[in-house]
């Protein structure tokens, strides 16, 4: 997935949409948009930035979980396995972007799922297709051709010292 | 604050179980010690054995009611991850109970002494694997600025010790407390006290405690100053003063938890003559537990309010 952040207006429906696809309880959110200051005054802006699993290749939530219930999927991305999640919440902790949270109500992490159930029947995510401004394109970055694969060329992970390996990228503002 | 919501994920259950399991841990450290290298005080070694297995199993239970789904905790063992320092952690917990639990039973039913040295090794070889762990598993997340420090499991191990020495000191000194309300359990087998310790023991125990509180005052203090040469330290370090778990850092752990039974224990000694059962003997490991648990509640909960994703 590619976010391009000179696209995203900050209207967080990206946020509400995959609250009201996953059915997420009150209080807990598996995407948000960060938003910052950036500049000096009188040369300053807002800025907004949609955050959620980075779907890490080399994801800590992995390395850490001890039953195996975090793992990959076939399309790359991570996904928890709930019939052997106990709960412990290490994933949490060891997750460097803070994109995952406990759900008290069911004992489980709570984290994107990349919408793996509306993909799986050939739809984009539910982010993704709300999307206003289209700042999210989502894809397979495996095919040269794919929109996703065009973008990424000029894109960045977030954070790359965490050594994760994100599969999600952002385009950086342009001045 | 955490990313998604601001909910804490560990919170007091954990803080409990990392203090029972140090506490377990040291005192299975001077039991399997004084077993295999002290015979003439083993009968100290046998009233621990009483109190370890409780100690370990109530740090299980804890570990367990944190989970989200405490009626799945024997998946942590069916399925092993070497890759996570939990998977350890769960079996090292598990073996440690076991191991304590085996030793109780074996001085109960007295089987060979053989068996119980054997068990008394493996307690002794297993308590600092348990006691240092949990901040190996601190240790292990890179993300968290706080628990990420190479210290962290030697200040676990060291204040284990401590706490493992202080909690025999009450278990030891306990027996006036029984003997003064008359409690005695009809079979003598079960009875932790049935073989009466000596002042020198319990002397013994004072000395051992006072080497192991100025072991654990070097680690905190190394520990704690070696945060201004880390990248991120003076950021932890304002955080910390900022959040008010400085304060109860320093004043609950470092003054009440461990200069304060430092003093107490160099003043006890300097009395003559020295009286090893009165009121300071009680509350010296009362405030070394203190500052035990103390120090587990600021490193679980400090840890995940000055974690903070840089988002």
């Amino acid at each position: 997935m590619v976010i391009d952040l000179n696209r995203c207006t900050g209207c967080h429906a990206c946020t509400v949409a995959c609250k009201a696809e996953n059915q997420l309880p009150d209080g807990i959110t598996r995407s948000r948009v960060v938003e910052r200051e950036v500049g000096i005054y009188p040369a300053v802006r807002r800025i907004f930035r949609k955050q959620a699993c980075m779907h890490c290749q080399k994801a800590p939530c992995i390395e850490v979980c001890p039953t195996g219930a975090s793992r990959h999927t076939g399309y790359g991305t991570v996904e928890i396995e709930t019939k052997l999640c106990i709960g412990c919440g290490y994933c949490v902790q060891a997750c460097p972007y803070g994109a995952r949270v406990l759900n008290r109500q069911t004992g489980y992490p709570e984290k994107c799922t990349f919408c793996l159930h509306r993909i799986e029947e050939g739809l984009k995510p539910a982010c993704e297709t709300t999307c206003i401004g289209r700042a999210i394109v989502s894809g397979d970055l495996n095919d040269p051709h794919s929109e996703v694969s065009r973008r990424v060329a000029e894109a960045q992970s977030l954070h790359p010292e965490y050594g994760t390996k994100p599969s999600i990228y952002y385009i950086p503002l342009r001045r | 604050m955490r990313g998604v919501t601001e909910k804490i994920a560990w919170g007091w259950y954990i803080v409990w179980y990392l203090f029972l399991a140090g506490v377990a841990a040291g005192a299975g450290a001077v039991a399997g010690g004084v077993e295999l290298f002290c015979p003439g005080r083993r009968r100290l070694a046998r009233t621990l054995a009483f109190f370890i297995p409780v100690l370990a199993g109530l740090a299980g239970l804890a570990l367990v009611l944190e989970l989200g789904r405490p009626a799945r905790f024997y998946l942590a063992l069916l399925y092993f991850n070497p890759a996570s320092l939990m998977s350890w952690g769960s079996y090292l917990v598990l073996l440690f109970t076991g191991a304590a639990a085996f030793y109780l039973l074996v001085w109960i039913l007295r089987w060979p002494e053989a068996g119980r040295r054997w068990l008394a090794g493996i307690l002794l070889v297993l308590s600092p694997a348990l006691a240092s762990y949990s901040g190996l598993l601190f240790m292990a997340i890179r993300a968290n600025p706080f628990w990420a420090h190479p210290l962290l499991p030697a200040v676990f191990w060291a204040s284990s010790l401590s706490t493992g020495l202080a909690f025999s000191e009450l278990a030891v000194l306990a027996r006036e407390v029984r003997r003064r309300y008359g409690w005695s359990p009809a079979w003598r087998d079960f009875d932790p006290w049935a073989k009466p310790w000596s002042v020198g023991d319990l002397k013994w125990l004072q000395q051992l405690h006072l080497l192991a509180l100025a072991g654990e005052l070097i680690f905190f203090l190394l520990w704690l100053t070696s945060w201004l040469f880390l990248p991120l330290g003076p950021a932890v370090l304002r955080k910390l003063w900022e959040t008010g778990y400085g304060l109860v850092l320093g004043w609950a752990v470092l003054v009440l938890g461990l200069l304060f039974p430092l003093g107490l224990s160099l003043y006890a000694r300097s009395r003559t003559p020295r009286d090893e059962q009165g009121i300071l003997a009680w509350l010296n490991p009362l405030l070394v537990l203190l500052g035990g648990f103390m120090l587990r509640y600021v490193v679980v909960f400090a840890g995940q309010l000055i974690f903070s994703p840089r988002l």
